[in-house]
């Protein structure tokens, strides 16, 4: 199979349907005892069906808040201030909090990172996913462990019909994330937040969960959002992507249209430092500086102090999007050159 | 194993180390269960050179960092460091010795001092092994805080007051302030952020140019390891199964673990994906490690001779170490042809 073949490009008028869920101009604060910090500034994201969104960005660039936000899962100290969140043609920012449990593991499921933590310890595998279809789908104990036993074949866990019994504990963390996997898509979600979902895994177990993943998005023709500070597994597994700096999201593209020709000088920037397993690099060139915290957020591009293309007037005013192509925009004055 | 005469010295000499953690007891009255974390490793590191050691968790790559600074002690064998058995050094020499050896860990906020302010963490190794007088301390405290780019009004603050690139640099600053000869990097860039983890990468191999430092760097990201490193060792279940020159291990790899660990590493390339060849499986539990090779069970190309043998760790071609049953037959073959 060719390298191009893998990449699904969207059907004629895919473009002009609804997408299936819509973040619209997101902006989300945190009280602090220092006073009210901004941590997601006016974000937009959409995914359809059948697609892989990757969120990309740095650890504190408001990439797992915005969807914890979106779910209703903020801590109590986060206010969403301002936005739409459309899924499937209702506001989930405006449904009450027994709709949106009803919602939550149902319609909508998430993935995090670190599946022993996700996990109740003194419960064994199989009672926490047969509760969640117990919950959602009125099924009888006995019906719902059945499923149960489908649902560890379907992520791939040998032995499922003994395995259901144990603990998690017993599970190793590759077999957890599968646990979770099976959990979230216990109902058929139709859309499927994952966050960071192989980031404590080994590389080789990462690519088996990405695999699954991958394959379940297929089976269920589920939207996948994928959020990851990891380009490897963006370019690995995302169809689109949305680059997130500081609270806003910088540069929105179709993966190969990233790759090939990023815009946003940080985009290209975490390309070029990267350390690369397939090529020989003498140095990495590295972006200077950090990424400031929220406190230190100005309206002006945040990315300015960090970057060599900037002058006067990226400071002040907020750089609006320029769409470059129907599926590719950057918000900056300056982009890399369209042409080259 | 012998070391040829045409290579240099060795800084450190490893042999055959063997370290076994006890498990819980099978029953109440029955025996421990007994991991072996490290089975049987030898390694030579040069002086100026960086040897990656790679694994995936578990395999018992922190536990050679540890051994090799006598944090632990091993079950047997020796750890020779400038001509010394680290292993048998005795109180006084070993005070001496450890000044050589710095470690630098994965998450620096915890390891630093959260009451000391950056500036005495700095200083404190050099108060610790007495080098200079107060006045040339504090100079060697700014020199070393300028070497490791950091401007000089942090060395009032505290740890928590800086950015987590930040820590790990005061880190670095701290362990290559007594001028150690060797310097064990567990996982020192694993936590950073990608354009953080490039400076600090940078700042590394700098400081290794310019003090002549020699690393032994220990992380599970073969992106970063190529990068850095002269030599790759790969261990697996606490046994080295391959170890070459960094452009031969991950160009020509030989070992079908090596192999399947380099394709499993995602490329920041979306036209690669159709490349990849998955493993199956997760690593054996090193309580209960399987017969033979350890490998066998996730191979393509295992057979009744890798169930039941211990493939020897053995020369195949120059300067590239192979414990495969297989590694002759595999040399310039991919792993798909064999499937």
């Amino acid at each position: 199979m060719s390298g191009e073949a893998k990449h699904t490009t969207p059907a004629p008028g895919a473009t002009e349907a609804e997408p299936l869920f819509q973040v619209r101009d997101l902006s989300v604060v945190f009280d602090t005892p220092d006073g009210t910090v901004q941590v997601v500034d006016s974000v937009n994201l959409k995914v359809s069906a059948g697609r892989t969104l990757g969120l990309v960005g740095e650890s504190g660039s408001g990439k797992s808040v915005t969807c914890l936000a979106a779910l209703g899962l903020l801590a109590s100290r986060g206010r969403v201030t301002g936005g739409k969140v459309m899924f499937n043609g209702r506001d989930l920012l405006k449904i009450d909090d027994a709709e949106m449990s009803k919602l939550r593991g149902c319609e909508v499921a998430m993935v995090f990172q670190d599946p022993m933590v996700s996990l109740n310890p003194v419960r064994t595998i199989g009672w926490q996913i047969s509760e969640s279809i117990f919950l959602h789908q009125g099924l009888s104990r006995d019906a719902a462990a059945k499923r149960t036993i489908e649902l560890l074949d379907m992520v791939g866990i040998p032995n499922s019909k003994s395995r259901v019994l144990e603990y998690p504990h017993q599970f190793s963390g590759g077999m957890s994330q599968r646990a979770m996997i099976a959990m979230a898509i216990a109902c058929q979600p139709k859309l499927l937040i994952a966050d960071e979902p192989t980031t404590a895994l080994d590389v080789t177990i990462q690519a088996q969960i990405l695999e699954l993943l991958s394959d379940l998005k297929k089976e269920l023709n589920m939207a996948l959002i994928l959020i990851t500070h990891d380009l490897g597994v963006i370019a690995e597994a995302a169809d689109d992507v949305a680059v997130m700096y500081a609270g806003r999201v910088v540069e929105e593209a179709q993966v190969l249209d990233l790759f090939d020709a990023p815009l946003h000088h940080y985009t290209l920037g975490l390309l070029n430092s990267l350390p690369r397993v397939d090529r020989k690099i003498d140095r990495l060139s590295a972006i200077e500086g950090a990424a400031p915290p929220p406190q230190e957020f100005v309206t002006g591009c945040r990315f300015e102090p960090r970057c060599g293309h900037c002058n006067a007037s990226c400071t002040g005013t907020r750089p609006e999007f320029t769409d470059i192509s129907a599926t590719h925009r950057v918000a900056c004055k300056h982009p890399m050159s369209v042409s080259s | 194993m012998k070391v040829t005469e045409t290579k240099p010295e060795a800084l450190m000499q490893v042999r055959d180390i063997v370290r076994h953690f006890s498990g819980p007891r099978t029953s109440f009255f029955g025996p421990r269960k007994v991991a072996h974390a490290v089975n049987g490793v030898s390694l030579d590191l040069y002086p100026g050179e960086t040897l990656g050691l790679v694994g995936e968790s578990g395999c018992g790559k922190s536990t050679i960092g540890q051994l090799l600074l006598n944090l632990i002690e091993p079950t047997s064998g020796s750890v020779t460091f400038l001509g010394q058995d680290i292993t048998k050094a005795d109180k006084t020499e070993w005070r001496r010795l450890r000044s050589e050896m710095q470690l630098v860990f994965q998450n620096p906020l915890g390891a630093l001092n959260p009451r000391l302010t950056i500036g005495k963490q700095i200083r404190e190794p050099l108060d610790i092994h007495d080098v200079g007088d107060e006045a040339g301390r504090d100079s060697k405290v700014q020199e070393m805080f300028e070497a490791v780019s950091l401007p000089p009004h942090l060395l009032a603050r505290y740890p928590h007051q800086l950015s987590g690139g930040q820590q790990q640099r005061v880190v670095i600053a701290r362990a290559l302030i007594i001028s150690p000869k060797l310097v064990v990097c567990d996982e020192s860039v694993s936590a950073l952020d990608v354009s953080v983890q490039a400076q600090v990468v940078n700042l590394l191999s700098d400081l290794q140019k310019k003090l002549g430092l020699t690393y032994l760097f220990i992380t599970h990201d073969l992106s970063v390891v190529r990068h850095i490193s002269n030599r790759i060792a790969v261990m697996y279940l606490g046994r080295i199964v391959e170890l070459a020159d960094s452009e031969t291990l991950l160009e020509n790899p030989i070992h079908p673990y090596t192999r399947a660990l380099i394709s499993a590493v995602p490329v920041p390339d979306p036209r690669a994906r159709a490349s990849r060849a998955v493993i199956k499986g997760e690593p054996p539990n090193p309580f209960n490690p399987p017969s033979g090779c350890a490998f066998h069970a996730r191979c393509a190309h295992a057979d009744t001779q890798c169930r039941t043998h211990l493939p020897e760790f053995r020369a195949i071609g120059e300067k590239h170490m192979v414990a495969c049953h297989h590694a002759e037959a595999l040399v310039g073959k991919s792993n798909t042809d064999a499937n």
